[in-house]
């Protein structure tokens, strides 16, 4: 067996074994993927009529989620500059743990865009060539490029770590390091270009903002490290790796400053917006006060953003910070669903009203929507948690190289 | 969790046998509303009309386009009102000599198509040959000595009173338009006759404006090939407007069609009949 095979067998026979807990979390996750096999195939056969989108809402939650999961995949490589840019000792190891949280949460914004597609068979008009890509003229070009470009180069620069590690040869090297700039650079691309997508749209009041990809970054900063925070603290808690503190309370700070920033653009926004009150405000003050009571979003708005001034406030407290097994937890979960919830009923749904025609919308997901979206979270948890559980194994040592006897003489020549 | 413990196992039994039964009962229901769908699509409308209440009738006809099996027209279930054409051609004749105007108001006739009016009118189809003539041969009627007018015994469901023709506030009475003679035939100024099919060129004698820009395609309605001299059905005057009761509307309201259905899952619409009007 060569070592290619070896740490393939090795790695995944690691990942793939565990504690009752880690079955009954996979068995969870996948009874989510199983509905969502039945819905899919619904959705592929039928088409997106079976979805809540409408003429006025085109967007349906698919497109709102790929939206958060970008935030999340950027953020990663902020586990990956402190190690790299600001050499933190605690950090160096993890970074390839943030490496695979950008891999698992960019294909789950992937498969997000293919359920948006509707027809997925049909991708193949957008290969050069063969069909018509629109560059640069679409912007949803750009998108596919920065996304499938972050989600190769992860790939490749944590399965090189792993492999690097797992025959234990040096790993910092030159391509590696490299590699790891690359990434550190895309990471903020693949949200500039997912927030250009956005801004392009004139006719969207309150996505046409100059401010916008400095709401998606700061976002990023604050929900990416928050499940970056919980993955370290279960991975803390159930496995031999050892995570320090230090690292924690750096991300938390991050948390904190991002969360910071947000307020501030949300702030700049709501000004600019609300002060003339033009037409442009006519989404903003829907979303924040209801048009002649449709007013679905509004307790929406409100919550979320009593949310993130609230995490922030409550972080401000080094107890708080500190806390590491009761209110940071909770904190990043909040956070978290925050920034998540943000996407359809502050970002997406209300933006579409008025429409062109004036009209006033809401927007109403179907079972089969809900559960598609569900199925493509529990795929990219299940992922997550399986290359995680593989990635700390070989961190910890507990997946190696160990030289065999060769079988054949052949085996035995070693490789020029 | 631990799947040796028998309560666990029962549970995950449980959550199977929900998750399968919902799943079916999910199926069932959708099935069912396709099945009423399709009940209620085999009841086409049959019997319509166009622009107006008695203006031009149609009958949907099942197959007009065989390559597609499109019946030549559908009809709205509420108003009758003919939606959307299998073929915006069926039953079209030639629209016929137009005159010519060398200015800006030429227009190519050459491929324009209308709906012939003949076949929509009651009276005229009574003879299937003769027309109106089978009365208005001038025994059976005499043909009248003057345009004057006259309190007439018959055709009250047309002109309800003839003193009071609801056409030009009495300055014109019916053989302004009709034939004194040839009662298959309209008239235009100099006495020649003009076919019931080309009513455009007698309400023109008036109504110069209106003609002008009903030729230029401002004023009513036309469909076909966008393109000059592009074949296209030309809808005339007498299929909108009733030449007998202009006066009392210039033209039939008819029933409008219901409002088209509100977006996925909104319940009404009352946000939007606010009487303050936000921008």
């Amino acid at each position: 067996m060569n070592k290619l095979t070896a740490f393939i067998v090795d790695f995944w026979s690691y990942a793939l074994k565990g504690s009752p807990k880690y079955y009954a979390w996979l068995g969870f996750l996948s009874l989510f993927m199983l509905v969502g096999v039945y819905t899919t195939y619904r959705q592929l056969t039928e088409g997106m009529i079976l979805t809540g989108a409408t003429d006025e809402i085109t967007w349906e939650l698919y497109i709102s989620n790929f939206i958060f999961t970008a935030h999340i995949a950027a953020a990663a490589i902020l586990v990956v500059i402190p190690a790299f840019m600001y050499q933190h000792k605690g950090m160096k190891d993890l970074a390839v743990l943030g490496e695979i949280i950008a891999l698992g949460f960019v294909s789950t914004g992937i498969l997000f865009v293919v359920y948006h597609v509707g027809r997925p068979d049909r991708l193949w008009h957008m290969i050069p060539g063969l069909g018509y890509f629109n560059f640069p003229n679409s912007m949803l070009d750009f998108d596919v490029i920065v996304l499938n470009v972050y989600l190769i180069i992860n790939l490749v620069a944590a399965y090189f770590l792993l492999y690097r590690r797992y025959v234990d040869r040096p790993v910092h090297g030159f391509f590696y390091r490299y590699l790891i700039w690359l990434a550190v650079l895309w990471g903020p691309l693949i949200h500039i270009i997912t927030s250009a997508v956005l801004a392009s749209n004139a006719r969207m009041y309150s996505w046409a903002s100059a401010v916008l990809p400095f709401a998606f970054l700061s976002m990023a900063g604050a929900s990416g490290p928050a499940i970056i925070i919980i993955v370290f603290l279960i991975i803390r808690k159930y496995t031999k790796l050892q995570i320090d503190n230090t690292v924690i309370d750096l991300l938390s700070q991050i948390i904190l400053w991002s969360l910071l920033v947000l307020s501030l653009v949300f702030a700049a926004e709501f000004f600019t917006v609300l002060y003339p009150s033009t037409h442009h405000a006519a989404s903003l003050k829907f979303n924040m006060f209801g048009h002649n009571g449709l007013d679905m979003y509004v307790p929406w708005f409100w919550l979320i953003m009593a949310a993130i001034f609230g995490s922030f406030a409550a972080l401000l407290f080094p107890k708080i910070r500190k806390s590491y097994d009761l209110y940071l937890p909770i904190i990043c979960v909040i956070v978290f669903l925050a920034v998540l919830i943000e996407k359809p009923v502050i970002l997406v749904f209300p933006a579409f009203s008025p429409s062109p025609l004036g009209e006033y919308t809401q927007y109403y997901p179907t079972f089969i929507e809900y559960a598609n979206v569900l199925a493509v979270w529990a795929f990219g948890f299940m992922t997550l948690t399986v290359t995680l559980k593989g990635a700390v194994g070989i961190l910890t040592g507990e997946v190696k190289y160990i030289e065999k006897a060769a079988d054949t003489v052949e085996d035995a020549v070693p490789a020029k | 969790m631990n799947f040796q413990n028998k309560s666990s196992k029962l549970a995950l039994i449980v959550m199977w046998g929900l998750l399968i039964t919902g799943l079916g009962k999910y199926g069932i229901a959708f099935s069912v509303e396709g099945e009423e769908a399709k009940a209620q699509a085999v009841q086409p409308v049959m019997d319509c009309h166009e622009s107006r209440v008695n203006g031009t009738s149609v009958t949907r006809v099942e197959g007009v386009v065989p390559q597609y099996g499109y019946p030549n027209i559908k009809c709205s279930k509420k108003t009758g009102i003919v939606l959307w054409y299998g073929d915006p051609y069926d039953g079209t004749i030639p629209m016929g000599q137009m005159p010519a105007f060398n200015d800006d108001t030429k227009v190519d006739f050459v491929n324009a198509v209308v709906k012939p009016r003949e076949p929509q009118l009651m009276y005229f189809n009574m003879d299937p040959d003769k027309h109106c003539a089978v009365c208005h041969n001038g025994e059976t009627v005499p043909f009248p000595k003057n345009k004057k007018p006259r309190l007439l015994a018959m055709h009250q469901d047309v002109v309800e009173d003839s003193l009071q023709l609801q056409h030009g506030r009495g300055a014109i009475w019916c053989l302004d338009c009709h034939s004194a003679k040839n009662r298959n035939k309209l008239i235009d100024h100099q006495g020649s006759e003009i076919s019931f099919n080309q009513p455009q060129k007698l309400c023109g004698k008036c109504h110069g404006e209106v003609y002008i820009d009903w030729r230029r395609g401002i004023h009513g309605k036309r469909s076909g090939a966008w393109a000059t001299g592009g074949k296209k059905r030309w809808w005339v005057c007498t299929e909108c407007h009733n030449p007998h009761t202009v006066q009392k509307h210039r033209f039939e309201p008819i029933t409008p069609q219901p409002a088209p259905a509100l977006p996925r899952g909104m319940k009404n619409a009352d946000h939007e009949r606010s009487e303050k009007h936000v921008p």
